[in-house]
């Protein structure tokens, strides 16, 4: 939109390309076409209706906030979101822009990513796939036994099990050295690990510490290390997180990134130099 | 309020200082002293920042008196870079940025050092936050540009330096959000969580996401609808970077880590 906006003040000491002269036509000459103005309008309320219910959201706390976007208002809205983005990629501005095409498909791949990703997306895939896949859950795991029952993280309820048995054999505990700042209690935590071997029918397949920050991927799941207790006996809770959609998630971030600093600042210090090299010529 | 009795107090009072004589010096019109004052300014901030890095052991970007540590340093070195942006007025609102910006991390904020909690070893700590700390100060310069130039009652050139800045604030405070989500992928299994700061820079994303739409919008561009928008989004990055320091008792959340 900016080559638009260029064109139609500078036009005239540049030679302007065959199908920037057509873009000036459809434009009337005046660089905001009518369906481009409807479409900006459009989004712009998007932008403000999600950005007031982010701060709500940000008001009402992280649990009430997810629910507010899953709900089923919330789901109309990304569905009408995902639709007005796609719609977007096919008008002039933005199908001309590789920069902006990136910019405006990426969130429809992260929203059709975080989809499938979701409890509603592993029922659908459930039932279209037949297989039975948990989208999240907890294992709660004693030191030296195996596990394989998923549990609702807050109030243990069963949820099913997984497809193998994650085997606690040593959890740690590592704490920072007693300094002065905490003379009464124990200091605090520096990290904590899991080593975990993971059994597929009863044989040992894989072993892995897993720790804050690194998690071990295995059949599907991400397996996190989330906490821990020592009553009766030393156990760990791993938090299991499905992989479903996560890759469709990271190439949005990816198109994203690369499409908002191609925007930014690829766009911008091109223009410049073609700038300086025409006013040199 | 308190003084800080320590090399790196004496360096924060010493950036304070140079600030303040750039701000003389703009205002007597004198601005190539102007500008050496101003380097002095950068390079005694340069200097805190490396003193408490060398202080603590690690990168200084944890609690808020070491974001605003870094807030003050990154300053110095962008206003030499839109200074042609932004012209005369723009280089004494740049000394008084880093004024407001030094107070608090001079007399307000505790300089108590505390420990890293688990979730914060990663290697993705620093390019997240770098991106955002460096993001925040484009965007709010942009932002305050903006105030300006609606209280100049003023439709701005085609060129406005409130665009310009942020266009160059953008990509950063995205990379900001991708990275942060990449590491909450890591650190807690997903890579959003709804909580509370989470949600403050998605509205801060979306409001200059918003900005640039109005602005192409808007026939010339630089009007005074988009220029409210941008302002709104300076707005919305105050409030991000203090939330959960400031109300984090009234509303807990993943990136209370420390207090302030």
């Amino acid at each position: 939109m900016i080559g638009v906006r260029e064109c139609a003040c500078n036009g005239h000491d540049r030679p302007v390309s065959s199908h920037r002269r057509k873009a000036l036509a459809f434009d009337g000459g005046r660089g905001v076409s009518t369906f481009r103005r409807l479409a900006l309008w459009v989004g712009l309320w998007f932008f403000a209706v999600l950005a007031i219910t982010s701060v709500g959201g940000a008001l009402m706390g992280a649990e009430r906030a997810s629910g507010m976007f899953g709900s089923t208002p919330g789901r109309l809205l990304w569905v009408l979101f995902a639709t007005l983005l796609l719609m977007v990629l096919f008008c002039k501005p933005v199908s001309r822009s590789p920069a902006l095409l990136a910019l405006h498909a990426a969130p429809v791949l992260i929203l059709a990513g975080a989809f499938l990703g979701s409890a509603p997306g592993h029922r659908v895939a459930d039932a279209l796939l037949h297989r039975q896949k948990a989208s999240e859950g907890a294992l709660l795991i004693f030191e030296g036994r195996a596990e394989n029952l998923l549990v609702e993280p807050d109030r243990g309820v069963p949820l099913g099990r997984l497809p193998f048995s994650v085997r606690l054999d040593r959890f740690t505990v590592e704490r920072y050295p007693p300094g002065p700042s905490d003379p009464q209690g124990e200091p605090p935590v520096r990290s904590y690990r899991s080593d975990v071997t993971v059994l597929l029918d009863g044989r040992p397949v894989q072993s892995a510490s897993i720790e804050v920050n690194r998690p071990l991927h295995f059949g599907g799941y991400h397996l996190y290390q989330s906490s821990y207790g020592t009553l009766p006996a030393t156990y760990t809770v791993l938090t299991v997180v499905s992989d479903s959609g996560l890759s469709l998630v990271y190439a949005g971030f990816i198109l994203l990134g690369a499409g908002v600093f191609w925007w930014g600042w690829g766009e911008p210090i091109l223009a410049h130099l073609r700038r300086r090299r025409g006013n040199g010529a | 309020m308190a003084l800080k009795a320590s090399l790196l107090g004496f360096l924060i009072y010493a950036t304070m200082a140079g600030w303040l004589g750039a701000l003389a010096a703009y205002a007597f019109g004198w601005r190539a002293k102007g500008r050496a004052l101003a380097l002095f300014a950068s390079a005694a901030a340069a200097a805190a920042f490396g003193a408490r890095w060398v202080g603590v052991g690690h990168v200084p970007m944890q609690s808020l008196f070491e974001v605003f540590l870094c807030l003050a340093l990154l300053l110095g070195p962008l206003s030499f870079l839109w200074r042609r942006w932004l012209g005369k007025e723009g280089e004494c609102t740049d000394a008084l940025i880093a004024l407001a910006i030094l107070f608090p991390a001079g007399f307000v904020f505790s300089e108590a050092p505390a420990q890293l909690p688990p979730a914060l070893f990663s290697p993705l700590f620093i390019p997240h936050v770098a991106a955002y700390l460096l993001a925040y100060v484009i965007l709010i310069r942009s932002s305050l540009a903006a105030g300006a130039q609606l209280l100049r009652r003023a439709d701005a050139p085609e060129a406005e330096p409130v665009y310009r800045l942020a266009r160059l604030g953008f990509p950063l405070l995205t990379l900001g959000l991708l990275l942060g989500a990449w590491w909450g992928k890591l650190a807690w299994g997903d890579y959003w969580n709804w909580d509370p700061k989470e949600l403050w820079s998605l509205t801060t994303w979306v409001v200059f996401a918003g900005y640039f739409h109005l602005h192409s919008l808007e026939e010339r561009g630089g009007g005074r609808l988009s220029a409210a928008v941008a302002l709104l989004g300076g707005v919305c990055i105050l409030i991000t970077l203090l939330w959960v320091n400031l109300a984090g008792r009234t509303f807990p959340g993943l990136h209370a880590y420390t207090g302030p």
